[in-house]
């Protein structure tokens, strides 16, 4: 990292007393490997969503909600099926509370609401869910990396588990998007090995590794920055003919791989008691095809969800355990996702969105669906916090939030409530740790309040209130999520 | 949908007349004015001749040239200056072609593109390229194509076109030969002497820094993958004035390659194109022709008709998905490539090509012989390609149900070139509408539409004509009942309100053919798919429907005179250095 002024591998090994000397030295260090002692800074707070799509009950089924959050209120509570995951995975509870009964306000008619919607759920309700607006702005998650990235090797990290539409047509565009800045869209990535050579094909050996491996590295760090080196060579040519607008558009081009080039250039991340390579996840697995109807066929809209998002899940927790970067999201799923569900369950035999309005799936098909995706919540909730930085947790210094794309209730397109094309009783997870400042472990009755007003309080959990004083059209945190 | 430009809701007359009472403002519209100002439907007697200079031998004087230049300037038929990113089909064809690498790397690592409806939409490929996310994960890409080169001995060894030998020199000659073909390949050009030495001079270093030649050959591979001119189609052009650029030869190679075969030129055009130029008609009419014969193009024009009528993926099994597509992909070899017959016969064919499984499907005899062949529809309602269960799956519920609204809307959209404009607010377009009399069979349930106020002017254009489909499911089955419901019979009777009554797919697509209405939106749709944009520029659109029509709507005809032609060497720019 730039921030780093010696090279800790090079120096413990010129020590020759690594083992003896790491657990002490980690909990004198940051996370960027530097001693507290000699900066006098805490280290920065960390910043997560996962995003799940689909909603919170089936189409006429007026008794979901009442199955798919708990009917109590505070610590203590029972998980439904749906979030049964929290209880596994180490058992996470204590950390993460439950909100529910939250609202994004809409119309049936005349303009939308302040921070909400009208017109056809899954086009006009996702900037308010994203950006606690009417229109697309900044998400939460840009909010945060606008306030804290710094020198980060990366402003933030954007992932999409779901790898491929599975249907025809223009409808996908979009959809597979949750961060915003500006109203400028910020691709997620779709490939785990990607994201994997993106953020790790830099790293350094752990300490103790051969001299030969590490020379290795070096060999190929240095080669790629010459491959860079020469692709940028090119760019005076290449520019010198094209019009002006073609100019623009190739001179952001070149200055995304000036950037790559710049962090490889940077001192890599080293293996310290938290922060090390994670495991190669390999080739990506096999985008499949579209989806069946007559004989079901297994391979098709299903590309291994499961393993892509438990990889990102790594990529996220080691990514912030480096400090390489403090914001991040993760779509499990799309929005209006037709990955099909029956690597879930074999029995269910539609996708995750159809699910929400087929007569012939059940509740039970969907809370299942949605404890898949809570599950990779859960499990990344607990990798933080397995994480120790001295007395504390990586999860401490994180505040994760888990979204749905919808609730349960009524909606501009369907007044006869119950729609799975609901922002009515809208529920979220929010996870984080000691030095959150939130309240955690309790189910908290939102009280119609916008999720909005859930992501301002994480936000500002992180980055501060001077920072993050509003969140779109939400000026003010859920309150009752603050510890 | 993607961006729709509202300055682009141009009334229809036809349709709007029909339809403004009841479905106001928003009334179901053509993209532009194209149709009602010298559309094919309008030519009457009076038939526009092909672009000047696209037809025989070019001048060969230079006084005949500027006044074929100034001819073909002012020509109405001038895609765009458009310098734009690959797509992801792109690259993955070309790697296949260059480096014979089928792994489609760039669609596991980049992700797909997305459609408006087609991949080239230079304004989505934008969004989707020009970020951190992209630039990291074609390094990734890079480093993964050249890893699996290198791990490949018998690919390797036919991709680099010589063997290191033992030397350092022996092993930079073999990484100067593997960089010129490949280079050729990726840029689309020969590399020039200093660009022969950076490259070479790199990767020799790095081969003998490990002491393997492989080391080299990874670099090379790699750094021609993260290359601008692979990466991007530039076109720059030079001026001619009043917004004209003539393309160079280089940029109308790539452009009419990676149009008639979504690939990168092959080297032999490459090299043919730089030792004798394009500058007249014949000499690009030759490379057109040797491009048409390549099997790329049949493949690629097969993709487009895909995006077009929107069939890409199937919601079907592996099995019946391929046969489907091959179906589909021999009725467009045997009307467009084998026989140079009519386009219009797409829709029109009287015999389908199915395997056995697929005709059982379909309830078709099976072809003779127990082999893949062509058998009669008969007397099945059924002729073309909108007969086919590509088509049919248009719109499909996942749960194998049809939805006459979301059919008819895409054969308004795709076959009419209209924009249906979205429903109300209060409408959740994923439930079908609830019977008022309590019968359970779906013309009883769709018939609220039409005595719902707000809603029956749009579904009065829509709905009769999936019902005119309902004869057939999802799959492209022929059916007697609803699904389910075999209370619930169907008649599969269908209209197309300003146009005609039909039965069936068969009588759409002649209807389609006998009214002068699919030939148009199809040139509509092929020129945005060439222009890379929605297409805005409605003059050149005429000129190039008349062009059809002239043709005899034969499509190799038509394409390979509209490359050849003159005029598509100019290119309008409204961006300029």
């Amino acid at each position: 990292m730039k921030k780093r002024t010696m090279d800790r591998r090079k120096a413990l090994r010129g020590a020759g007393s690594v083992l003896i000397a790491l657990p002490l030295l980690e909990a004198m260090l940051d996370g960027n490997g530097e001693a507290l002692a000699q900066t006098g800074a805490a280290p920065k707070k960390c910043f997560g969503i996962l995003f799940c799509g689909q909603s919170t009950t089936k189409d006429n089924d007026a008794a979901a909600l009442s199955t798919f959050v708990p009917a109590a209120f505070g610590g203590g509570y029972t998980p439904t099926p749906a979030f049964a995951p929290l209880a596994l995975h180490g058992d996470v509870r204590a950390n993460v509370s439950l909100v529910s009964h939250l609202k994004i306000p809409w119309t049936a008619a005349g303009a939308a609401p302040a921070g909400g919607w009208t017109g056809l759920f899954h086009v006009a309700a996702k900037a308010p869910l994203l950006c606690a607006s009417t229109e697309y702005t900044t998400s939460a998650d840009q909010l945060v990396a606008a306030a804290l990235s710094g020198s980060d090797a990366f402003k933030s990290l954007q992932f999409c588990a779901q790898a491929s539409w599975y249907l025809n047509g223009d409808d996908y565009y979009g959809r597979d998007v949750i961060s915003y800045s500006n109203g400028s869209r910020l691709p997620q990535q779709h490939s785990p090995r990607a994201a994997f050579q993106a953020l790790f094909g830099t790293f350094v050996p752990p300490d103790g590794g051969s001299a030969t491996a590490n020379a290795k590295a070096q060999t190929e760090l240095t080669r790629r920055r010459s491959i860079l080196d020469l692709v940028l060579g090119e760019r005076d040519r290449v520019l010198k003919d094209l019009g002006a607008g073609d100019k623009i558009r190739l001179e952001k081009h070149f200055e995304e791989v000036r950037a790559l080039e710049r962090r490889l250039a940077a001192a890599p991340p080293t293996t310290t008691a938290t922060c090390s390579k994670p495991s190669d996840p390999g080739a990506d697995p096999a985008v499949t095809g579209g989806l069946d109807e007559g004989g079901f066929d297994v391979n098709a809209g299903y590309s291994q969800e499961f393993e892509r998002a438990r990889t990102f899940c790594d990529l996220i927790h080691m990514a912030f355990a480096c400090d390489m970067t403090h914001a991040a999201t993760m779509m499990i799923t799309t929005f209006q996702s037709h990955m099909l569900a029956h690597a879930i369950d074999p029995a269910i035999r539609a996708d995750v969105h159809e699910i929400g309005h087929l007569s012939d799936a059940t509740t039970a098909h969907l809370r299942k669906v949605i404890a898949w995706h809570v599950d990779h919540f859960a499990y990344l909730v607990d990798r933080l916090r397995a994480t120790p930085e001295g007395a504390n947790t990586l999860l401490d210094r994180t505040v994760l939030v888990f979204k749905q794309e919808g609730g349960a209730g009524v909606s501009p397109e369907n007044t006869r409530a119950p729609s799975t094309h609901s922002t009515e009783n809208m529920a979220m997870l929010v996870a984080g740790g000691a030095l959150s400042g939130l309240k955690l472990g309790q189910h908290i009755d939102g009280k119609q309040a916008h999720p909005g007003s859930v992501l301002l309080a994480a936000a500002q959990a992180v980055a501060g209130a001077g920072a993050i004083p509003a969140f779109g059209a939400i000026s003010q945190p859920l309150a009752a999520l603050k510890a | 949908m993607a961006v729709l430009s509202p300055a682009k809701l141009l009334t229809f007359a036809l349709t709007t007349a029909l339809a403004a009472a009841s479905c106001g403002k928003a009334a179901v519209t053509n993209k532009r004015s194209a149709r009602a100002t010298g559309g094919p439907g309008d030519q009457g007697a009076d038939e526009p001749s092909l672009p000047s200079g696209a037809k025989g031998a070019g001048p060969t004087t230079p006084e005949a040239r500027a006044a074929a230049e100034a001819a073909a300037a002012s020509a109405p038929t001038h895609l765009a200056l458009t310098s734009r990113s690959l797509t992801v089909a792109e690259i993955d064809e070309t790697l296949s072609l260059v480096l014979a690498d089928d792994s489609r790397p760039a669609y596991r690592l980049l992700g797909d593109d997305a459609r408006g409806p087609f991949d080239t939409r230079v304004d989505l490929l934008d969004e989707k390229r020009l970020n951190a996310n992209n630039v990291s994960a074609l390094e990734s890409m890079a480093a993964d194509v050249a890893a699996r080169l290198i791990a490949d001995v018998a690919r390797k060894t036919k991709v680099l076109g010589c063997t290191a030998g033992p030397t350092a020199s022996d092993v930079e000659a073999c990484l100067r030969i593997f960089l010129a073909k490949a280079g050729r390949g990726l840029l689309r050009r020969s590399l020039a002497a200093d660009e022969i030495e950076r490259f070479a001079a790199a990767a020799s270093a790095a081969a003998v820094q490990d002491g393997n030649a492989d080391s080299g050959v990874s670099l090379l591979v790699m750094a021609l993958l993260q290359h601008p001119e692979f990466l991007f189609r530039l076109e720059s052009g030079t001026p001619l004035g009043g917004g004209l650029r003539k393309l160079s030869d280089r940029e109308w190679l790539t452009r009419t390659s990676l149009a008639l075969t979504g690939t990168a030129p092959e080297s032999d055009w490459i090299l043919a194109v730089e030792r004798n130029g394009v500058a007249d008609a014949v000499a690009r009419r030759a490379i057109v022709e040797t491009i048409w014969k390549s099997p790329r193009t049949l493949k690629q024009l097969d993709r487009f008709h895909a995006m077009w009528l929107s069939y890409e993926k199937l919601p079907h099994a592996t099995a019946l998905v391929q046969s489907m597509r091959i179906e589909s992909k021999a009725l467009l070899e045997h009307v467009a490539f084998a026989n140079n017959s009519p386009w219009i016969g797409l829709l029109t064919s009287p015999k389908t090509y199915v395997d056995a499984s697929l005709a059982a499907h379909y309830g078709l005899p099976a072809p003779a012989g127990g082999a893949p062949g062509w058998v009669d529809y008969g007397t099945s309602g059924r002729a073309g390609i909108l007969s086919q269960g590509s088509f049919l799956s248009l719109g499909a519920k996942q749960n194998g149900e049809t939805s006459p609204t979301i059919r008819g809307k895409l054969v308004r959209e795709r076959l009419f070139c209209q924009i249906v404009p979205p429903p109300p607010p209060n409408v959740n377009v994923d439930e079908p509408p609830e019977s008022t009399d309590g019968s359970p069979c779906k013309k009883a349930r769709y018939s609220s539409h039409a005595s719902s106020g707000a809603c029956a002017g749009c579904h009065k254009l829509m709905d009769p004509i999936g019902f005119g489909l309902e004869a057939f499911d999802a799959a492209g089955r022929p059916r007697a009942t609803d699904k389910d419901l075999p209370e619930c019979p169907i008649d599969g009777k269908g209209e197309i309100a300003g146009t005609g009554a039909f039965s069936g797919p068969g009588e759409l697509g002649r209807l389609l053919v006998e009214k002068d209405i699919i030939a148009g939106c199809f040139v509509e749709k092929l020129w945005e798919y060439l222009d890379s944009r929605e297409t805005t520029e409605t003059t050149s659109l005429a000129a190039m429907q008349a062009a059809f029509k002239s043709s005899g709507y034969r499509l190799k005809d038509f394409l390979i005179d509209f490359f050849a032609s003159d005029a598509a060497i100019y290119a309008d720019a409204e961006d300029t250095p």
